[in-house]
């Protein structure tokens, strides 16, 4: 049996070191609603970021990596192991749900040890090493022995973002993670993500695209349970070329302009100075924008099954 | 197991975090202290009565914070979302739940340990001897426990079946249905008596039969026994569910596993239910046996003819001989050896007699020879065999069993299983002559002993009986004078004029004071507080017995328990043996001293009743015996005695409070002023001769009850009041 897993995982790693393989993975709930369809995909070493709009279906394909839900049908193994066997598959990942909880009677510092136990970590020594560092990390040490219900949201996300480093999976599945983080620890945050990632697979979902822009080598875009596109942070960029149109409107223009047209706006002498989002030019003044941002290629991708 | 250890603490600290559940094992301990302190002034209760009442209602409703308990552990994180991070450790369900559902039961376990500790150590401090403290203390707590496990183990089943906050409403209907609904309404009222078994606590509120010290626990304990083995399977069935339900939301190996394990302790519930199944169906088999049966006589075709001896065709025996065996499995073997005289059968081919029909006839032999007979119900006919002449010997060998069951009314209990024994002499338990009607039926589903309503029960030949028990680890008290007693070999031999009863159960202790003749049969939490009343009684006794030159009734033996099956009848005084079980509906037990010599003195304690004909004075004689004792001993006047001082109303009444409209003579108080004058003067030793006199007439003596309850029989003897006049002339004023 041993020599068998064993195969099983040098198959995963010989096929193109794909950590995580999902094919055609479909989820349908109740009611008949899909929340994924046909998704098929594979993460590889380093970090990839999920993006999405709300109700993309992230969570619901972020919760099936985690082993927390059946998919209906498809295929999905981690490091070559398949969903099936999933006992294996959670000794090997981090999770952090979108919505993160603890024990408000319990300190950070005891809740992570109960942590670090439940994921096997026997000795006491190489536990306390590892959350003091982990503490570190997250910023977090000094409030380590303070009850949880003292603390903000951000400082029980940060201890959220611990738990699921502890141990040091070999996969990281963090969904929404730098909710209620304030600008310093998601900055922090992002770069622990990054260093966090080398050598290891990080599957990161959020619809923040900056949270991905400065960290992620690959991304996953996601919109109504489907996977719309994969590939590198160009290839994103590159979806906003030739629909990315800027001009200055005056304040009658700019009230009676279709909101959905505008991404983005910035007040200037002149005027109001619009990213406007359309498949040709929406107005006489309106230029081309020659380097569209992450985000407008993003805004682009999602835009463009209507402009299809 | 070092994983579920640390599981184990963390949800043990989640759980004493909440300062509620921190302080309810300790606010539970302290209201069991107050409820002890406050009932212990009311001397009808024992620490294990109230005990007992405590346990019925805080038992109750410390299931209530195990469903709230059970119902918490899930909710906390099991299956929250924001909770789900817990959800993705490496853990299995199985670790998971057996880390809550043993931290909740070490929680609950609190409340078992502080009434225990607290029992224990107020039983031995109040002398209880050791090892009957512990034993108490373990079944109470064993019961605590079990009760405990199963209430947990669902209340988690509902936390994982019902993920929203409605399953706090659910659990509250899951806990009050388990317990009060099912108490009152489904066991209680609708009689369903085999859901027992599914109540959550097993201190019942309606009909406590643990409240009884005696016939308590150790008659329960075979049913208990099968009645846990199918609750804590049971328990298994609903831990196993959880899991499979737990293991059905998310990805794992283990479903199929869990599958099989449901399906195996399924099996296994209904394996366990099976011998508790069994022994209810041969409960309400045998009350199918009395209500559907043969030879179960209506009220109207009983009452008025069961005493009648011509009628039910009674005859003497004047000697038995009667070996009793008891088997390990509660089988009874009898040997019995009879006589009848010549005059009572001749000229008939059969001989009449009358066996419980729980016991099955082995063989009969007459003279020797072999006999013949035809058994419906309790009814049997003897045919005779040919050519026997003279006194007959009959021997009868049968066995059968007398198990406890509540389907039938608790006042027709007769049992001997184990060290439990109350099998009453109107049971019929050994052969009786004539055919007499030992079960009345009152309604479709409603037999009863005769003797629980008639009163007067069954008509007992004066015989010789020798008497020998085998197989009983606990001494045995049969109101017969016990010749010798060894372990499981115990011999009576006497004369009886109502039947033997057999009564015994286990720790039940003896006491004795110097100098009187009698010992007193109690229950360990009894024993204390029996002593002081033993001295009061042995007071009464010194005082009676200096001037009644010979009492008439020959009692050794006092048995005092609280169990009151035999309270239905008044047979208070069977042989040497006053019966004195105390029913908590009746006064306080300070009248036990008074009471038991009114028995010892005239058979029962009668001396008051408003409708007593004036026309007889036998209940205002007999009222006079306690006015001397009060005036002499006592040393009451008249007027503290008529405002009811030490509890003599009811001894007195007769005297001080004759009705008008029975009596508009006011004879008792024209007998009371004659003698309350004689002993003002000093004539109180020739009144005395005048009672000792009436004592030693018949009519004094003779059954009163009988007439009150209105069964045939010899006409009521009666002393006059001329009569009453004419001796306190010859005695009183002559003799002074």
């Amino acid at each position: 049996m041993k020599r068998a897993d064993e195969r099983h995982r040098l198959y995963g790693r010989l096929k193109g070191s794909s950590m995580i393989t999902i094919e055609h993975l479909s989820k349908t709930y109740r009611k008949g609603v899909w929340a994924l369809l046909d998704i098929s995909l594979q993460l590889n070493k380093g970090m990839t970021g999920l993006l999405g709009p709300n109700g993309a279906g992230k969570t619901t394909l972020m919760r099936i990596l985690a082993t927390l839900q059946e998919p209906t049908s498809g295929q999905v193994s981690v490091n070559g192991i398949p969903l099936s066997r999933s006992e294996e598959i959670r000794s090997m990942i981090g999770y952090l749900p979108q919505q993160f909880r603890i024990y408000p009677q319990v300190t950070g510092r005891d809740f992570l040890d109960y942590v670090a136990t439940m994921k096997g970590m026997k000795d006491a020594s190489r536990r306390r090493k590892e959350i003091s560092e982990l503490l570190d990390l997250v910023n977090m040490q000094d409030k380590a022995d303070k009850k949880v219900r003292t603390y903000s949201s951000g400082m029980k996300q940060r201890i959220g973002i611990a738990q699921a480093l502890l141990g040091g999976p070999e996969i990281l599945i963090v969904d929404e993670p730098t909710a209620g983080l304030d600008p310093q620890e998601r900055v922090r945050f992002r770069n622990m993500l990054t260093r966090f990632s080398i050598n290891r697979t990080v599957l990161l979902s959020t619809h923040i695209v900056a949270d991905i822009e400065s960290n992620c080598r690959r991304i996953a875009v996601m919109d109504k349970g489907r996977l719309v596109m994969t590939g590198s942070l160009e290839e994103l960029q590159q979806r906003g070329a030739g629909l990315i149109w800027e001009a200055v409107l005056d304040q009658r223009m700019f009230a009676q302009a279709d909101p959905r047209l505008i991404i983005s706006s910035k007040a200037t002498a002149e005027g109001m100075l619009c990213r406007m989002i359309a498949p040709e030019r929406p107005l006489p003044d309106a230029v081309p924008v020659p380097d569209p941002s992450l985000e407008e290629g993003y805004l682009a991708l999602l835009r463009g099954a209507a402009y299809a | 197991m070092h994983r579920w250890l640390r599981h184990c603490l963390l949800e043990f600290r989640l759980l004493l975090g909440n300062p509620l559940f921190a302080a309810l094992p300790i606010v539970y301990g302290v209201i069991y202290l107050i409820t002890l302190k406050a009932g212990m002034t009311d001397e009808i209760n024992t620490i294990y009565r109230l005990t007992i009442i405590y346990h019925s209602i805080g038992h109750m409703l410390s299931l209530g914070v195990a469903m709230l308990v059970g119902i918490l552990l899930i909710r906390r994180d099991v299956r929250r979302p924001a909770f789900e991070w817990y959800r993705s450790l490496p853990l299995s369900y199985e670790l998971q739940l057996s880390a809550k559902y043993a931290v909740g039961m070490l929680y609950l376990s609190f409340f078992t340990l502080s009434t225990a500790v607290i029992f224990y150590v107020i039983s031995v401090g109040s002398g209880i001897p050791g090892h009957i403290a512990y034993d108490r203390t373990m079944d109470f707590a064993v019961q605590y426990e079990v009760s405990y496990l199963v209430t947990l183990a669902l209340a988690m089943l509902l936390g994982v079946s019902i993920p929203n906050r409605v399953v706090y409403l659910i659990g509250f209907c899951a806990w009050m249905f388990g317990t009060l609904f099912m108490d009152i309404f489904l066991i209680s009222s609708s009689g369903l008596w085999f859901l027992q078994t599914f109540h959550l606590s097993q201190f019942f509120i309606e009909g406590r039969l643990l409240e009884f010290e005696n016939w308590g626990y150790d008659l329960l304990r075979p049913e208990m026994l099968l009645s846990r083995m199918f609750v804590l399977a049971f328990t298994l069935l609903l831990l196993s569910v959880v899991i499979l339900i737990l293991n059905r939301l998310r990805p794992t190996m283990n479903v199929r596993r869990s599958w099989l394990v449901v399906i195996v302790c399924g099996v296994l519930a209904v394996v366990a239910f099976v011998p508790y199944g069994a022994m209810w169906q041969d409960r309400y088999a045998e009350r199918e046996r009395y209500t559907l049966g043969v030879d179960v006589p209506t009220t109207d075709e009983v009452i008025w003819d069961n005493r009648n001896p011509e009628a039910v065709g009674f005859f003497s025996i004047p000697s038995y001989d009667i070996e009793l065996r008891r088997l390990s499995d509660d089988t009874l073997n009898a040997k019995v050896t009879l006589t009848v005289p010549a005059e009572a059968w001749e000229g008939s081919r059969y001989v009449p007699l009358t066996l419980n029909r729980n016991l099955e006839i082995q063989e009969v032999r007459v003279q020797g020879k072999e006999a013949f007979f035809r058994r419906t119900g309790e009814h049997i006919s003897l045919a005779l065999p040919a050519g026997v002449q003279g006194d007959l010997s009959i021997e009868i060998r049968y066995s059968g069993k007398f198990l406890y069951n509540p389907v039938l009314s608790p006042s027709r209990s007769m049992f001997s299983q184990g060290t439990e024994v109350n099998l009453p002499n109107y049971a019929a338990w050994y052969p009786l002559p004539g055919h007499q009607p030992i079960y009345i039926a009152y309604g479709p589903n409603d037999v009863n002993f005769g003797a629980v309503y008639t009163t007067a029960g069954l008509l007992y030949p004066d015989s010789q009986v020798e008497l020998t028990l085998q197989g009983y680890s606990v001494p045995v008290y049969t109101g017969l004078k016990e010749m010798s007693r060894q372990p499981g070999l115990q011999t009576y031999s006497g004369n009886t004029r109502n039947g033997v009863y057999l009564l015994a159960g286990a720790d039940w202790m003896e006491m004795k004071i110097d100098d009187l003749p009698v010992t007193l049969v109690t229950t360990p939490y009894r024993y204390n507080d029996a002593r002081p009343y033993l001295k009061m009684f042995k007071q009464k006794y010194d005082y009676f017995s200096s001037w009644i030159p010979e009492l008439r009734y020959d009692i050794d033996t006092i048995v005092l328990v609280d169990h009151n099956p035999i309270a239905y009848t008044n047979y208070s005084v069977v042989n040497q043996m006053i019966l004195s079980p105390r029913d908590y509906m009746s006064y306080a037990k300070s009248h036990l001293p008074a009471d038991w010599m009114s028995n010892w003195l005239f058979g029962d304690r009668l001396l008051y009743y408003p409708d007593w004909p004036e026309g007889d004075v036998i209940l205002k004689i007999r009222s006079l015996f306690w006015y001397m004792y009060y005036r002499e001993v006592e040393g009451l006047t008249d007027e503290d005695l008529k405002r009811g001082y030490f509890g003599t109303t009811v001894l007195l009444d007769e005297l001080f409070y004759s009705d008008e409209e029975y009596h508009p003579n006011q004879v008792g108080l024209e007998i009371l002023k004659m003698v309350s004058k004689a002993v003002d003067e000093g004539r109180g030793d020739q009144v005395k001769r005048l009672l000792v006199y009436f004592y030693e007439q018949e009519e004094l003596l003779s059954d009163l009850n009988g007439y009150l309850n209105g069964y045939s029989g010899p006409e009521q003897p009666i002393i006059p009041y001329s009569e009453w006049l004419r001796q306190w002339e010859l005695v009183v004023e002559d003799g002074a």
